[in-house]
C-alpha cells in the first residue's frame, strides 16, 4: 500500500515538472533574469526526467549516470537564480566561483569516489547543504532589508521555499539511506522517497507560482 | 520460541519504522511551519516599519508646513515693518500737498515722496530677493552662492572659501533647494558654531553633483544629531532634512564636539529644461 502510494507520488513528481515548463513558455517574454534561469532549470529537469524514463522503461538500463550529470548543472543554475534574484554583495562576488567549485567537486566525485553507475550520495548531500544555505541567506537578507511589501508576489520567495523544502527532504534521505539499507527497512525507504516525491511536486508547484508572479521594482 | 523471537524482532523493527517516519515527517513539518512563521513574522515587521515611516513622514510634512508658516509670518512682518511704514509716510506727505502751496515747499515734499518711494522699492526688492533670489534664475546656483559667501564675508569676521567646478545649470527647484540648504547651514554656523573658517565645495560625483559644506566651529555629537533628526529636532535641521529629501540626495554628516562639522550630500541633477520652459 505504502509502496504503491510512493510510486504514484514519484510518478506524479516526475510529471509535475511539465507544469512550470508550460507556464514558463507562456510567460517567457515577461520573465526576469532570476525567472529565466529558473525556466532553464525547469527545461533541464524535463530533459533529464524524459531521458531517465526512456532509459528505465525503454532501454531497461541503469539511469543513475544521469543524476551525476544533472546535479552540477542543477546547482549551477540554482546559484545563478539566487545571484540574479537576490543581488547581494556576497552572491555577486561568490556565486559563480561557488558554482564552478561545485561542478569540479561533482566531476571529481563521479570520477574517483562514486561511480556513475551508482547514486552520487556525497555530491547530492553537499548540494542539498549548499542550497539550504542559499535559501537561508535569502530569508536572512529579506528579513533584514524589509523592502518587499507583498512577499507572496515575489518569485524568489516561492523559489527559495520550494528549494528549501525539496532539498531538506533530499538531505534527509541522503543521511538516512545507508541506515535504512543496512537495517533492511524497505518500508521506511519507500515512505522517505514518498515524502521526497511529495516535496518534489510541491517544489514544482512553487516553481510554477514563481514563473507566474510578476515582480515589482523592489521585489525581484 | 522462534515465533516469539520473530514477533519481538518485528516489534523492534516496527518501532524503528515509526520512529524514523515520525522524525522525518516531523522535521519536514517543522521546516514548513518555520517558513509559515517567517512569512507571518516578515509581514508584521513590514507593517510596523511602514507605520513608523508614515509617522516620520507625517512629522516631516508638519515640519514643512511649520517652516512655510514661519516664512509667511516673517515676510508679512517685513512687509508690515518696512513697506507699511514707508507707504504710510508717503501717504502723509501726499495729504500735505495743497493746490495753493508754494512751489518751493511742493518740490521739497515731492523730493521726500520720491525718496520714500525709492526706499520702498528697494525694501520690497530685498524682501522678494530673500524669498526667491532673482539672480538664481538668471545666473544659476554657483554665482549666487558665491555672492552669498561674499556677503557673509563682509558681515562676519570668519574666512569664507568657495570652490565650484560646475558650469552647467540644472532644475531651478533643485538649485533653490541647494541654495536654501547652504543658506541654512551658514545661518547655523554663524549663530551657533563660532567658526573661524567656512568652506563650500561643489563638484561632479558618480551620483551627479556633490556638495560639501565644512566649518571649524564647535561641532556637535552626531549621535544626538541623528536622534534629533529622527525626532526632527530644530527647525533649521527640519528644513535642511526636508530639502535633502526633496533632492532625493544621499547625505553624510561628520562632526565631533570642538572639531567642526562637515555635511556632504550628493544628488542627481535634473535638466534645466523642466524648470525654465
Amino acid at each position: 500500500m505504502i509502496q504503491s502510494i510512493s510510486k504514484i507520488l514519484m510518478g506524479l513528481s516526475g510529471f509535475s515538472v511539465t507544469i512550470p515548463l508550460i507556464f514558463g513558455m507562456y510567460f517567457l517574454a515577461e520573465l526576469r533574469w532570476s525567472q529565466i534561469f529558473l525556466f532553464y532549470l525547469v527545461c533541464v529537469s524535463v530533459l533529464f526526467e524524459a531521458a531517465s524514463v526512456y532509459s528505465s522503461y525503454v532501454l531497461f538500463d541503469n539511469n543513475l549516470s544521469l543524476i551525476h550529470i544533472f546535479t552540477p548543472i542543477e546547482f549551477f543554475l540554482i546559484v545563478l537564480i539566487f545571484r540574479h534574484g537576490l543581488k547581494s554583495k556576497f552572491l555577486c562576488s561568490w556565486a559563480v566561483p561557488l558554482g564552478i567549485a561545485f561542478v569540479i567537486f561533482s566531476i571529481l566525485n563521479s570520477l574517483f569516489n562514486e561511480p556513475i553507475t551508482e547514486m552520487n550520495w556525497v555530491a547530492r548531500s553537499v548540494e542539498s547543504c549548499l542550497v539550504i544555505g542559499l535559501t537561508a541567506h535569502y530569508y536572512y537578507l529579506t528579513a533584514l532589508q524589509l523592502k518587499v511589501e507583498r512577499l507572496e508576489r515575489t518569485p524568489m520567495f516561492w523559489i527559495a521555499t520550494g528549494l528549501l523544502l525539496y532539498f531538506a527532504s533530499t538531505f534527509m534521505i541522503m543521511i538516512s539511506n545507508n541506515y535504512l539499507v543496512s537495517r533492511n527497512l524497505e518500508l521506511v525507504w519507500w515512505v522517505m522517497w514518498g515524502i521526497h516525491a511529495f516535496f518534489g511536486i510541491l517544489k514544482n508547484v512553487f516553481f510554477t507560482l514563481a514563473l507566474w508572479t510578476r515582480p515589482t521594482e523592489s521585489t525581484s | 520460541m522462534d515465533e516469539a523471537n520473530g514477533i519481538n524482532e518485528l516489534t523492534t523493527q516496527d518501532q524503528e519504522l515509526v520512529l524514523l517516519i515520525s522524525v522525518g515527517l516531523g522535521a519536514m513539518l517543522l521546516l514548513a511551519l518555520l517558513v509559515v512563521f517567517f512569512f507571518i513574522y516578515y509581514h508584521k515587521r513590514y507593517q510596523k516599519q511602514a507605520q513608523d515611516l508614515d509617522f516620520l513622514q507625517q512629522k516631516l510634512i508638519n515640519a514643512e508646513i511649520l517652516t512655510q508658516e514661519n516664512e509667511r509670518v516673517r515676510v508679512a512682518k517685513d512687509l508690515h515693518d518696512v513697506s507699511g511704514s514707508m507707504l504710510g509716510s508717503i501717504k502723509l506727505f501726499i495729504t500735505k500737498i495743497k493746490k495753493d502751496m508754494p512751489e518751493e515747499k511742493h518740490s521739497l515734499i515731492k523730493e521726500e515722496v520720491l525718496q520714500y518711494v525709492d526706499e520702498t522699492i528697494s525694501s520690497i526688492k530685498e524682501i522678494v530677493h530673500q524669498i526667491v533670489p532673482g539672480n538664481l534664475e538668471r545666473f544659476g546656483l554657483c554665482p549666487v552662492l558665491e555672492e552669498l559667501f561674499h556677503t557673509y564675508e563682509k558681515l562676519h569676521p570668519a574666512t569664507f572659501e568657495f570652490q565650484a567646478e560646475l558650469n552647467e545649470r540644472f532644475n531651478l527647484q533643485q538649485e533653490l533647494a541647494v541654495f536654501r540648504i547652504i543658506q541654512e547651514l551658514l545661518n547655523n554656523t554663524i549663530k551657533h558654531a563660532e567658526a573661524s573658517h567656512i568652506s563650500l565645495n561643489l563638484e561632479h560625483s558618480p551620483e551627479g553633483i556633490q556638495v560639501m559644506y565644512e566649518d571649524n566651529g564647535k561641532g556637535f555629537d552626531v549621535n544626538s544629531y541623528v536622534k534629533s533628526s529622527a525626532d526632527l529636532g530644530g527647525l533649521g535641521l527640519k528644513g535642511i532634512k526636508s530639502r535633502i529629501s526633496f533632492l532625493d540626495a544621499e547625505y553624510r554628516i561628520r562632526s565631533r564636539p570642538d572639531e567642526g562639522m562637515q555635511l556632504t550630500f550628493s544628488f542627481s541633477p535634473n535638466p534645466t529644461i523642466d524648470s525654465h520652459d
